[in-house]
Protein backbone atom coordinates (compact mmCIF):
# COMPACT_ATOMS: atom_id res chain seq x y z
CA UNK A 1 0.00 0.00 0.00
CA UNK A 2 1.29 3.35 -0.85
CA UNK A 3 2.28 5.68 2.03
CA UNK A 4 2.08 9.41 1.67
CA UNK A 5 3.72 12.59 2.65
CA UNK A 6 1.17 14.69 4.49
CA UNK A 7 2.64 17.86 3.24
CA UNK A 8 4.29 17.22 -0.27
CA UNK A 9 5.59 20.67 -0.37
CA UNK A 10 7.78 20.44 2.47
CA UNK A 11 9.18 17.30 0.58
CA UNK A 12 12.34 18.44 -1.22
CA UNK A 13 14.62 16.90 -3.75
CA UNK A 14 17.32 17.51 -5.58
CA UNK A 15 15.71 17.82 -8.93
CA UNK A 16 13.63 20.41 -7.25
CA UNK A 17 10.33 18.54 -8.10
CA UNK A 18 7.45 18.45 -5.42
CA UNK A 19 5.93 15.33 -5.27
CA UNK A 20 2.23 15.80 -4.74
CA UNK A 21 2.80 11.80 -3.38
CA UNK A 22 5.66 9.82 -2.70
CA UNK A 23 5.80 6.00 -1.28
CA UNK A 24 8.13 5.27 0.99
CA UNK A 25 9.61 1.59 -0.36
CA UNK A 26 10.87 -0.12 3.26
CA UNK A 27 9.27 1.38 6.34
CA UNK A 28 11.03 -0.90 8.52
CA UNK A 29 13.26 -0.06 11.39
CA UNK A 30 16.89 0.98 10.13
CA UNK A 31 16.38 0.06 6.42
CA UNK A 32 14.26 2.65 4.69
CA UNK A 33 17.88 4.93 4.83
CA UNK A 34 21.21 4.79 2.92
CA UNK A 35 23.85 6.06 5.80
CA UNK A 36 26.43 7.86 4.39
CA UNK A 37 29.85 9.68 5.62
CA UNK A 38 28.12 9.56 8.95
CA UNK A 39 31.22 10.40 11.47
CA UNK A 40 31.00 7.71 14.36
CA UNK A 41 33.71 8.78 17.25
CA UNK A 42 35.46 5.22 18.38
CA UNK A 43 36.64 4.67 21.41
CA UNK A 44 40.27 3.82 22.75
CA UNK A 45 41.88 2.53 19.63
CA UNK A 46 44.40 -0.32 21.73
CA UNK A 47 42.98 -2.48 24.21
CA UNK A 48 45.84 -1.88 27.15
CA UNK A 49 46.13 -4.31 30.49
CA UNK A 50 45.30 -2.85 33.75
CA UNK A 51 46.64 -4.43 36.77
CA UNK A 52 46.08 -3.82 40.47
CA UNK A 53 48.58 -4.32 43.27
CA UNK A 54 49.42 -7.09 45.48
CA UNK A 55 48.46 -6.14 48.53
CA UNK A 56 45.66 -6.53 51.00
CA UNK A 57 43.32 -4.71 48.57
CA UNK A 58 43.66 -4.67 45.32
CA UNK A 59 42.03 -2.03 42.79
CA UNK A 60 42.43 -1.65 39.04
CA UNK A 61 40.26 0.12 36.52
CA UNK A 62 40.15 0.18 32.82
CA UNK A 63 37.73 2.86 30.80
CA UNK A 64 34.66 1.53 28.82
CA UNK A 65 33.51 3.79 25.41
CA UNK A 66 30.47 3.39 23.51
CA UNK A 67 28.73 5.36 20.24
CA UNK A 68 26.05 4.25 18.06
CA UNK A 69 25.33 4.14 14.56
CA UNK A 70 22.59 6.38 12.79
CA UNK A 71 19.21 4.45 12.84
CA UNK A 72 15.85 6.08 11.83
CA UNK A 73 12.15 4.38 12.37
CA UNK A 74 9.71 4.79 9.47
CA UNK A 75 6.40 4.68 9.69
CA UNK A 76 3.31 5.48 8.22
CA UNK A 77 0.13 7.24 9.93
CA UNK A 78 -3.12 6.97 7.80
CA UNK A 79 -5.88 9.70 7.99
CA UNK A 80 -8.12 7.91 5.90
CA UNK A 81 -7.78 4.19 5.17
CA UNK A 82 -7.56 4.81 1.58
CA UNK A 83 -5.70 8.53 1.69
CA UNK A 84 -3.44 10.29 2.50
CA UNK A 85 -1.44 9.78 5.69
CA UNK A 86 1.86 11.08 7.60
CA UNK A 87 4.99 9.63 7.10
CA UNK A 88 6.76 9.68 10.55
CA UNK A 89 10.49 9.52 10.36
CA UNK A 90 12.50 9.10 14.16
CA UNK A 91 15.99 8.98 14.05
CA UNK A 92 18.57 9.44 16.66
CA UNK A 93 20.71 11.65 15.31
CA UNK A 94 19.07 14.75 16.40
CA UNK A 95 16.34 14.78 13.39
CA UNK A 96 19.00 16.34 10.88
CA UNK A 97 18.66 14.46 7.89
CA UNK A 98 17.85 14.90 4.33
CA UNK A 99 15.16 13.15 1.94
CA UNK A 100 16.17 12.33 -1.40
CA UNK A 101 13.75 10.56 -4.11
CA UNK A 102 15.24 7.77 -6.14
CA UNK A 103 12.81 7.74 -8.92
CA UNK A 104 9.78 9.21 -9.71
CA UNK A 105 7.08 6.93 -11.64
CA UNK A 106 3.85 7.67 -9.69
CA UNK A 107 1.04 9.24 -11.40
CA UNK A 108 -2.65 8.46 -9.88
CA UNK A 109 -2.83 5.29 -7.52
CA UNK A 110 -6.58 4.97 -9.76
CA UNK A 111 -3.79 3.66 -12.64
CA UNK A 112 -2.34 1.10 -10.30
CA UNK A 113 0.50 0.32 -7.87
CA UNK A 114 3.40 2.94 -8.38
CA UNK A 115 6.62 2.69 -6.17
CA UNK A 116 8.34 6.60 -5.81
CA UNK A 117 12.00 5.99 -3.72
CA UNK A 118 12.92 8.16 -1.40
CA UNK A 119 16.41 7.78 0.54
CA UNK A 120 16.80 9.04 3.85
CA UNK A 121 20.38 10.50 4.90
CA UNK A 122 21.61 11.81 8.11
CA UNK A 123 23.12 15.53 7.85
CA UNK B 1 70.73 2.52 88.70
CA UNK B 2 72.28 1.19 85.32
CA UNK B 3 72.18 -2.46 86.17
CA UNK B 4 68.27 -1.97 87.39
CA UNK B 5 67.48 -0.26 83.54
CA UNK B 6 69.12 -3.20 82.26
CA UNK B 7 67.11 -5.88 84.01
CA UNK B 8 64.20 -3.92 82.91
CA UNK B 9 65.22 -4.05 78.89
CA UNK B 10 65.95 -7.80 78.95
CA UNK B 11 62.39 -8.73 81.04
CA UNK B 12 60.56 -6.49 78.24
CA UNK B 13 62.77 -8.24 75.57
CA UNK B 14 61.64 -11.29 76.96
CA UNK B 15 58.20 -10.96 77.58
CA UNK B 16 57.72 -9.94 73.71
CA UNK B 17 59.41 -12.84 72.38
CA UNK B 18 57.26 -15.15 74.36
CA UNK B 19 54.22 -13.02 73.09
CA UNK B 20 55.25 -13.38 69.60
CA UNK B 21 55.52 -17.15 70.03
CA UNK B 22 59.19 -17.15 69.41
CA UNK B 23 60.60 -20.56 68.04
CA UNK B 24 62.81 -22.80 70.49
CA UNK B 25 65.82 -20.59 71.11
CA UNK B 26 68.80 -21.02 68.53
CA UNK B 27 71.43 -23.71 70.24
CA UNK B 28 75.34 -22.80 70.55
CA UNK B 29 78.42 -25.04 69.30
CA UNK B 30 80.50 -26.23 71.72
CA UNK B 31 83.67 -26.28 71.75
CA UNK B 32 85.76 -29.37 70.23
CA UNK B 33 87.36 -30.78 66.81
CA UNK B 34 83.26 -30.00 65.13
CA UNK B 35 81.08 -27.31 66.66
CA UNK B 36 77.88 -27.31 65.97
CA UNK B 37 74.52 -24.84 66.67
CA UNK B 38 71.56 -24.32 65.22
CA UNK B 39 68.72 -21.88 64.13
CA UNK B 40 64.82 -22.02 63.62
CA UNK B 41 63.52 -19.94 60.61
CA UNK B 42 59.92 -19.09 60.82
CA UNK B 43 58.23 -17.06 57.57
CA UNK B 44 54.80 -15.76 57.15
CA UNK B 45 52.50 -13.38 55.07
CA UNK B 46 49.58 -11.49 55.54
CA UNK B 47 46.21 -11.97 53.62
CA UNK B 48 47.13 -10.57 49.85
CA UNK B 49 45.60 -10.57 46.22
CA UNK B 50 46.31 -8.75 43.29
CA UNK B 51 43.74 -8.18 40.17
CA UNK B 52 45.58 -8.13 36.79
CA UNK B 53 44.31 -9.06 33.33
CA UNK B 54 41.97 -5.83 32.54
CA UNK B 55 41.15 -4.51 29.27
CA UNK B 56 39.85 -1.43 27.92
CA UNK B 57 36.22 -1.95 26.24
CA UNK B 58 34.87 0.19 23.50
CA UNK B 59 31.62 -0.60 21.99
CA UNK B 60 32.24 1.49 18.52
CA UNK B 61 29.48 1.85 16.02
CA UNK B 62 27.07 -0.35 17.68
CA UNK B 63 24.12 -1.41 15.67
CA UNK B 64 21.15 -0.20 18.87
CA UNK B 65 19.04 -2.86 17.45
CA UNK B 66 20.69 -5.28 19.34
CA UNK B 67 22.34 -5.45 23.04
CA UNK B 68 26.17 -5.16 23.22
CA UNK B 69 27.84 -7.16 25.28
CA UNK B 70 31.97 -7.48 26.15
CA UNK B 71 32.95 -10.67 28.21
CA UNK B 72 36.96 -10.59 29.11
CA UNK B 73 38.73 -13.25 31.25
CA UNK B 74 40.65 -11.92 34.38
CA UNK B 75 43.31 -12.53 36.78
CA UNK B 76 42.60 -12.82 40.45
CA UNK B 77 44.87 -14.10 43.02
CA UNK B 78 44.21 -15.42 46.64
CA UNK B 79 46.63 -16.44 48.97
CA UNK B 80 44.36 -17.47 51.88
CA UNK B 81 43.99 -20.78 52.86
CA UNK B 82 40.55 -21.12 51.02
CA UNK B 83 41.66 -18.90 47.92
CA UNK B 84 38.37 -16.90 48.72
CA UNK B 85 38.18 -13.34 47.56
CA UNK B 86 35.19 -10.57 47.22
CA UNK B 87 34.64 -8.41 44.24
CA UNK B 88 33.32 -4.60 44.45
CA UNK B 89 32.69 -2.42 41.50
CA UNK B 90 32.00 1.23 41.26
CA UNK B 91 31.41 3.26 38.16
CA UNK B 92 32.17 7.02 37.27
CA UNK B 93 28.24 7.96 37.34
CA UNK B 94 26.54 10.04 40.26
CA UNK B 95 26.74 8.16 43.20
CA UNK B 96 29.43 5.28 41.40
CA UNK B 97 26.65 4.74 38.97
CA UNK B 98 27.68 2.49 35.76
CA UNK B 99 26.99 5.11 33.57
CA UNK B 100 28.49 6.30 30.56
CA UNK B 101 28.29 9.95 29.54
CA UNK B 102 29.17 12.71 26.57
CA UNK B 103 28.69 16.05 28.37
CA UNK B 104 25.06 15.73 29.95
CA UNK B 105 24.25 12.74 27.94
CA UNK B 106 24.23 9.64 30.02
CA UNK B 107 23.88 5.91 29.28
CA UNK B 108 23.59 2.75 31.66
CA UNK B 109 25.42 -0.42 31.72
CA UNK B 110 25.34 -3.09 33.64
CA UNK B 111 28.69 -5.47 35.08
CA UNK B 112 28.55 -9.21 36.02
CA UNK B 113 31.20 -10.76 37.11
CA UNK B 114 31.62 -15.22 37.90
CA UNK B 115 34.77 -16.73 39.68
CA UNK B 116 35.54 -18.94 36.00
CA UNK B 117 37.03 -17.62 33.17
CA UNK B 118 35.27 -17.91 29.66
CA UNK B 119 31.66 -16.86 30.13
CA UNK B 120 29.33 -14.45 29.23
CA UNK B 121 27.18 -14.06 31.97
CA UNK B 122 27.37 -14.09 35.44
CA UNK B 123 26.16 -12.57 38.95
CA UNK B 124 24.99 -8.89 38.43
CA UNK B 125 26.98 -6.29 40.68
CA UNK B 126 25.78 -3.29 42.31
CA UNK B 127 27.66 -0.30 42.28
CA UNK B 128 29.50 -0.21 45.69
CA UNK B 129 28.42 -3.69 47.13
CA UNK B 130 31.10 -6.39 47.48
CA UNK B 131 30.11 -10.36 45.69
CA UNK B 132 31.57 -12.33 48.13
CA UNK B 133 32.08 -15.79 48.71
CA UNK B 134 34.17 -16.15 45.37
CA UNK B 135 37.32 -18.28 44.75
CA UNK B 136 40.20 -18.29 42.92
CA UNK B 137 42.26 -21.09 41.05
CA UNK B 138 45.07 -18.95 40.19
CA UNK B 139 48.35 -20.46 41.32
CA UNK B 140 50.32 -17.15 40.58
CA UNK B 141 49.95 -13.45 41.43
CA UNK B 142 49.61 -12.37 37.78
CA UNK B 143 47.94 -15.76 36.14
CA UNK B 144 51.28 -16.41 34.25
CA UNK B 145 50.69 -19.57 33.48
CA UNK B 146 48.03 -18.82 30.65
CA UNK B 147 45.50 -21.07 32.07
CA UNK B 148 45.22 -20.00 35.35
CA UNK B 149 42.82 -16.40 34.66
CA UNK B 150 40.27 -17.08 37.18
CA UNK B 151 37.26 -15.00 36.58
CA UNK B 152 35.41 -13.46 33.71
CA UNK B 153 34.34 -10.12 33.63
CA UNK B 154 31.44 -9.03 31.41
CA UNK B 155 30.14 -5.11 30.45
CA UNK B 156 26.52 -5.23 28.52
CA UNK B 157 24.57 -2.39 27.35
CA UNK B 158 21.03 -3.11 26.42
CA UNK B 159 19.42 -2.64 22.82
CA UNK B 160 16.51 -0.08 25.01
CA UNK B 161 19.71 1.83 26.35
CA UNK B 162 21.68 2.20 22.86
CA UNK B 163 18.35 3.71 21.24
CA UNK B 164 18.22 6.30 23.25
CA UNK B 165 21.81 7.18 22.69
CA UNK B 166 22.46 10.13 20.27
CA UNK B 167 24.22 8.65 17.12
CA UNK B 168 28.12 10.36 16.16
CA UNK B 169 28.52 11.09 19.91
CA UNK B 170 31.15 9.12 22.50
CA UNK B 171 29.82 8.26 25.42
CA UNK B 172 32.69 7.18 28.21
CA UNK B 173 33.39 6.10 31.78
CA UNK B 174 35.51 4.14 34.21
CA UNK B 175 34.95 0.91 36.07
CA UNK B 176 36.52 0.45 39.48
CA UNK B 177 37.33 -3.09 40.65
CA UNK B 178 38.31 -3.60 43.85
CA UNK B 179 39.57 -7.17 45.23
CA UNK B 180 39.48 -8.26 48.80
CA UNK B 181 40.61 -11.86 50.68
CA UNK B 182 38.39 -13.82 52.28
Amino acid sequence: MATYVRDPSKVRSPGGVGAARAAIARPALGTAAVVAGVLLVAGPASARPRAGELAAHSTASLSIAVSVRPRFDVRREALEADGPGAVIVRSNFGHRFSIRREQDAFRAPREGPRTAVFIIVPD
Amino acid sequence: MNDIRFRHSALACLLAAVAAGAAPAATQGALGTNSTGSISIGASVPNRVQLSGLSDIAFTNQDPAADASNAQNVCVWSNTSTRGYNVTASGSGAGSAFTLANAALTVPYTVEWTGSSGQTSGTLLAPGTALAGLVSGASNATCSAGADESASLIVKISSASLQGMQAAANYTGTLTLVVAPE
